[in-house]
Protein backbone atom coordinates (compact mmCIF):
# COMPACT_ATOMS: atom_id res chain seq x y z
CA UNK A 1 0.00 0.00 0.00
CA UNK A 2 1.27 3.43 -0.96
CA UNK A 3 0.14 6.58 0.78
CA UNK A 4 -0.14 9.82 -1.12
CA UNK A 5 -0.64 13.07 0.71
CA UNK A 6 -3.94 14.76 0.01
CA UNK A 7 -4.30 17.62 2.44
CA UNK A 8 -7.99 18.34 2.60
CA UNK A 9 -7.87 20.38 5.82
CA UNK A 10 -4.56 22.24 5.70
CA UNK A 11 -5.47 24.53 8.57
CA UNK A 12 -5.42 21.66 11.04
CA UNK A 13 -3.36 18.83 9.55
CA UNK A 14 -0.53 20.33 7.51
CA UNK A 15 1.80 19.87 10.49
CA UNK A 16 0.82 16.19 10.64
CA UNK A 17 1.50 15.71 6.93
CA UNK A 18 4.94 17.28 7.33
CA UNK A 19 5.56 15.09 10.36
CA UNK A 20 4.49 12.03 8.35
CA UNK A 21 7.02 12.94 5.69
CA UNK A 22 9.69 13.47 8.33
CA UNK A 23 8.84 10.19 10.08
CA UNK A 24 9.15 8.39 6.74
CA UNK A 25 12.71 9.67 6.51
CA UNK A 26 13.37 7.77 9.72
CA UNK A 27 11.62 4.67 8.40
CA UNK A 28 8.55 5.07 10.59
CA UNK A 29 5.82 6.47 8.38
CA UNK A 30 3.30 3.71 9.07
CA UNK A 31 4.05 3.63 12.80
CA UNK A 32 3.61 7.39 12.94
CA UNK A 33 0.43 7.32 10.87
CA UNK A 34 -1.15 4.69 13.11
CA UNK A 35 -0.04 6.40 16.32
CA UNK A 36 -1.27 9.76 15.06
CA UNK A 37 -4.64 8.24 14.40
CA UNK A 38 -4.89 6.74 17.88
CA UNK A 39 -3.29 9.47 19.93
CA UNK A 40 -4.07 12.61 17.98
CA UNK A 41 -7.02 12.34 15.63
CA UNK A 42 -9.29 10.20 17.79
CA UNK A 43 -8.85 12.42 20.88
CA UNK A 44 -9.30 15.48 18.67
CA UNK A 45 -12.50 14.09 17.21
CA UNK A 46 -13.79 13.11 20.67
CA UNK A 47 -13.06 16.42 22.37
CA UNK A 48 -13.02 18.77 19.36
CA UNK A 49 -9.66 19.90 20.68
CA UNK A 50 -7.45 21.12 17.80
CA UNK A 51 -4.39 21.13 20.07
CA UNK A 52 -4.38 17.32 19.78
CA UNK A 53 -3.37 17.75 16.14
CA UNK A 54 -0.73 20.35 16.98
CA UNK A 55 3.02 20.14 16.98
CA UNK A 56 3.25 19.61 20.76
CA UNK A 57 1.24 16.40 20.70
CA UNK A 58 2.94 15.28 17.50
CA UNK A 59 6.34 15.60 19.15
CA UNK A 60 5.11 13.54 22.12
CA UNK A 61 3.91 10.83 19.72
CA UNK A 62 7.22 10.96 17.86
CA UNK A 63 9.16 10.59 21.09
CA UNK A 64 7.09 7.55 22.07
CA UNK A 65 7.92 6.01 18.70
CA UNK A 66 11.62 6.56 19.24
CA UNK A 67 11.97 9.13 16.50
CA UNK A 68 14.83 11.61 16.71
CA UNK A 69 12.98 14.83 17.60
CA UNK A 70 15.63 17.24 16.35
CA UNK A 71 15.87 15.50 13.01
CA UNK A 72 12.10 15.24 12.80
CA UNK A 73 11.68 18.96 13.37
CA UNK A 74 14.37 19.80 10.82
CA UNK A 75 12.81 17.53 8.21
CA UNK A 76 9.30 18.82 8.92
CA UNK A 77 10.46 22.34 8.19
CA UNK A 78 12.58 21.40 5.19
CA UNK A 79 11.68 22.33 1.62
CA UNK A 80 11.90 18.63 0.82
CA UNK A 81 8.85 17.67 2.86
CA UNK A 82 6.87 20.65 1.58
CA UNK A 83 7.71 19.59 -1.98
CA UNK A 84 6.84 15.94 -1.21
CA UNK A 85 3.32 16.95 -0.17
CA UNK A 86 2.88 19.33 -3.09
CA UNK A 87 4.10 16.74 -5.58
CA UNK A 88 1.67 14.15 -4.22
CA UNK A 89 -1.23 16.54 -4.54
CA UNK A 90 -0.20 17.58 -8.04
CA UNK A 91 -0.05 13.95 -9.12
CA UNK A 92 -3.48 13.23 -7.62
CA UNK A 93 -4.89 16.32 -9.31
CA UNK A 94 -4.05 14.79 -12.69
CA UNK A 95 -6.65 12.16 -11.87
CA UNK A 96 -9.17 14.64 -10.44
CA UNK A 97 -8.72 13.31 -6.93
CA UNK A 98 -9.84 15.95 -4.50
CA UNK A 99 -11.40 14.00 -1.66
CA UNK A 100 -10.69 11.16 0.70
CA UNK A 101 -11.07 8.27 0.70
CA UNK A 102 -9.88 7.62 -2.84
CA UNK A 103 -7.99 4.49 -3.78
CA UNK A 104 -6.31 3.14 -6.89
CA UNK A 105 -6.10 -0.65 -6.93
CA UNK A 106 -3.53 -1.45 -9.58
CA UNK A 107 -4.78 1.69 -11.27
CA UNK A 108 -8.50 1.05 -10.90
CA UNK A 109 -10.01 4.01 -9.12
CA UNK A 110 -12.37 3.63 -6.20
CA UNK A 111 -13.63 6.90 -4.83
CA UNK A 112 -15.96 7.49 -1.96
CA UNK A 113 -17.08 4.97 0.59
CA UNK A 114 -17.71 1.60 -1.01
CA UNK A 115 -18.75 -1.69 0.50
CA UNK A 116 -16.01 -4.01 1.67
CA UNK A 117 -17.27 -6.64 -0.78
CA UNK A 118 -16.84 -4.27 -3.71
CA UNK A 119 -13.33 -3.47 -2.58
CA UNK A 120 -12.49 -7.17 -2.28
CA UNK A 121 -13.98 -7.85 -5.70
CA UNK A 122 -11.66 -5.33 -7.37
CA UNK A 123 -8.61 -6.61 -5.47
CA UNK A 124 -9.41 -10.22 -6.38
CA UNK A 125 -9.86 -9.32 -10.04
CA UNK A 126 -6.59 -7.40 -10.14
CA UNK A 127 -4.80 -10.23 -8.34
CA UNK A 128 -6.14 -12.69 -10.90
CA UNK A 129 -4.92 -10.52 -13.79
CA UNK A 130 -1.52 -10.01 -12.20
CA UNK A 131 -1.06 -13.71 -11.53
CA UNK A 132 -2.06 -14.53 -15.09
CA UNK A 133 0.45 -12.01 -16.48
CA UNK A 134 3.45 -13.91 -15.21
CA UNK A 135 5.13 -10.62 -14.28
CA UNK A 136 6.79 -10.75 -10.85
CA UNK A 137 5.12 -8.75 -8.09
CA UNK A 138 8.10 -6.47 -7.63
CA UNK A 139 7.81 -5.34 -11.25
CA UNK A 140 4.09 -5.53 -11.87
CA UNK A 141 3.12 -1.97 -10.96
CA UNK A 142 5.95 -0.37 -12.92
CA UNK A 143 5.85 -2.63 -15.97
CA UNK A 144 2.13 -3.12 -16.34
CA UNK A 145 0.07 -0.58 -14.39
CA UNK A 146 2.30 2.46 -14.75
CA UNK A 147 3.79 1.63 -18.15
CA UNK A 148 0.46 0.84 -19.82
CA UNK A 149 -1.98 2.91 -17.80
CA UNK A 150 -3.46 6.29 -18.58
CA UNK A 151 -1.49 9.29 -17.34
CA UNK A 152 -4.44 11.52 -16.63
CA UNK A 153 -8.09 11.48 -15.71
CA UNK A 154 -10.57 10.19 -18.25
CA UNK A 155 -14.29 10.25 -17.70
CA UNK A 156 -16.66 7.51 -18.72
CA UNK A 157 -17.90 9.83 -21.50
CA UNK A 158 -14.46 10.32 -23.00
CA UNK A 159 -13.28 7.60 -25.34
CA UNK A 160 -9.91 6.06 -24.62
CA UNK A 161 -7.13 7.38 -26.82
CA UNK A 162 -5.55 4.67 -28.99
CA UNK B 1 -94.30 -3.67 -54.16
CA UNK B 2 -97.19 -2.23 -52.27
CA UNK B 3 -97.67 1.37 -51.15
CA UNK B 4 -96.72 0.75 -47.51
CA UNK B 5 -93.41 -0.76 -48.46
CA UNK B 6 -92.63 2.10 -50.81
CA UNK B 7 -93.29 4.65 -48.02
CA UNK B 8 -91.10 2.73 -45.59
CA UNK B 9 -88.26 2.59 -48.11
CA UNK B 10 -88.59 6.29 -48.83
CA UNK B 11 -88.48 7.13 -45.13
CA UNK B 12 -85.36 5.01 -44.66
CA UNK B 13 -83.66 6.67 -47.65
CA UNK B 14 -84.42 10.17 -46.36
CA UNK B 15 -83.15 9.24 -42.95
CA UNK B 16 -79.91 7.90 -44.45
CA UNK B 17 -79.39 11.01 -46.57
CA UNK B 18 -80.02 13.17 -43.57
CA UNK B 19 -77.35 11.28 -41.62
CA UNK B 20 -74.85 11.63 -44.46
CA UNK B 21 -75.62 15.29 -44.76
CA UNK B 22 -74.88 15.95 -41.09
CA UNK B 23 -78.38 16.65 -40.06
CA UNK B 24 -77.93 15.10 -36.63
CA UNK B 25 -80.45 15.59 -33.99
CA UNK B 26 -79.36 18.25 -31.52
CA UNK B 27 -77.07 16.95 -28.69
CA UNK B 28 -78.37 16.88 -25.15
CA UNK B 29 -76.36 19.99 -24.20
CA UNK B 30 -76.23 21.40 -27.61
CA UNK B 31 -77.07 24.99 -26.98
CA UNK B 32 -74.46 27.56 -28.00
CA UNK B 33 -74.10 28.69 -24.38
CA UNK B 34 -73.22 25.15 -23.27
CA UNK B 35 -70.68 24.86 -26.04
CA UNK B 36 -68.97 28.03 -24.83
CA UNK B 37 -68.82 26.72 -21.27
CA UNK B 38 -67.45 23.36 -22.34
CA UNK B 39 -64.89 25.02 -24.56
CA UNK B 40 -63.79 27.29 -21.74
CA UNK B 41 -63.44 24.31 -19.38
CA UNK B 42 -61.43 22.38 -21.97
CA UNK B 43 -59.19 25.36 -22.56
CA UNK B 44 -58.60 25.72 -18.84
CA UNK B 45 -57.79 22.01 -18.54
CA UNK B 46 -55.45 22.24 -21.51
CA UNK B 47 -53.68 25.22 -19.98
CA UNK B 48 -53.23 23.37 -16.69
CA UNK B 49 -51.86 20.29 -18.47
CA UNK B 50 -49.59 22.40 -20.64
CA UNK B 51 -48.20 24.10 -17.53
CA UNK B 52 -47.58 20.72 -15.85
CA UNK B 53 -45.93 19.34 -18.97
CA UNK B 54 -43.70 22.39 -19.23
CA UNK B 55 -42.68 21.95 -15.59
CA UNK B 56 -41.92 18.26 -16.17
CA UNK B 57 -39.94 19.15 -19.27
CA UNK B 58 -37.82 21.59 -17.26
CA UNK B 59 -37.23 19.01 -14.52
CA UNK B 60 -36.25 16.44 -17.13
CA UNK B 61 -33.82 18.87 -18.79
CA UNK B 62 -32.27 19.74 -15.42
CA UNK B 63 -31.86 16.09 -14.44
CA UNK B 64 -30.44 15.26 -17.84
CA UNK B 65 -27.89 18.07 -17.53
CA UNK B 66 -26.96 16.94 -14.00
CA UNK B 67 -26.50 13.35 -15.16
CA UNK B 68 -24.33 14.52 -18.05
CA UNK B 69 -22.22 16.57 -15.66
CA UNK B 70 -21.86 13.55 -13.36
CA UNK B 71 -20.88 11.34 -16.28
CA UNK B 72 -18.35 13.91 -17.44
CA UNK B 73 -16.80 14.04 -13.99
CA UNK B 74 -17.07 10.35 -13.23
CA UNK B 75 -13.99 8.31 -14.02
CA UNK B 76 -14.26 5.54 -16.53
CA UNK B 77 -14.48 2.37 -14.43
CA UNK B 78 -12.64 0.51 -17.17
CA UNK B 79 -9.67 2.87 -17.12
CA UNK B 80 -6.38 1.92 -15.54
CA UNK B 81 -4.79 5.06 -14.17
CA UNK B 82 -1.03 5.24 -14.02
CA UNK B 83 -0.40 7.09 -10.77
CA UNK B 84 3.25 7.83 -10.28
CA UNK B 85 4.29 6.36 -6.92
CA UNK B 86 8.05 6.23 -7.39
CA UNK B 87 8.82 9.10 -5.02
CA UNK B 88 6.38 7.86 -2.38
CA UNK B 89 8.01 4.45 -2.40
CA UNK B 90 11.44 6.00 -2.23
CA UNK B 91 10.31 8.23 0.64
CA UNK B 92 8.99 5.25 2.59
CA UNK B 93 5.29 6.17 2.51
CA UNK B 94 4.46 2.51 2.07
CA UNK B 95 3.16 -0.45 3.97
CA UNK B 96 3.31 -4.11 2.94
CA UNK B 97 5.52 -6.29 0.81
CA UNK B 98 7.36 -4.84 -2.19
CA UNK B 99 6.69 -8.18 -3.88
CA UNK B 100 2.92 -7.72 -3.78
CA UNK B 101 1.08 -8.25 -7.06
CA UNK B 102 -1.55 -5.70 -6.10
CA UNK B 103 -0.60 -2.14 -5.24
CA UNK B 104 -3.17 0.02 -3.53
CA UNK B 105 -2.58 3.75 -3.65
CA UNK B 106 -4.49 5.72 -1.07
CA UNK B 107 -5.05 9.44 -1.24
CA UNK B 108 -4.32 10.08 2.39
CA UNK B 109 -5.35 12.87 4.71
CA UNK B 110 -4.38 13.09 8.36
CA UNK B 111 -7.62 14.82 9.20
Amino acid sequence: MVFKNLVVHPQIVMVAHKAGCAAAKQGKFVAFKNAFWDKAFDPYAAAHDPSKLGEGNIMTIAKDLGLDPARLTADMNSPGCAARIEDDMAELAKFHVNATPTFFINGKIIDGAVAKEEFKKVIDEQLRLAEASGVPGADYYDKVVFAKGERQFRSKKTPKQP
Amino acid sequence: MNVINRRAMLAAAISGLAALGGCHPPPPHGTPANHEERLARLEQAYARNAEALEFLRKVYEQQKAQQEARDTDEPDPDATFAVNIAEDVKAGQVDGSPQALVTIVEAWDFG
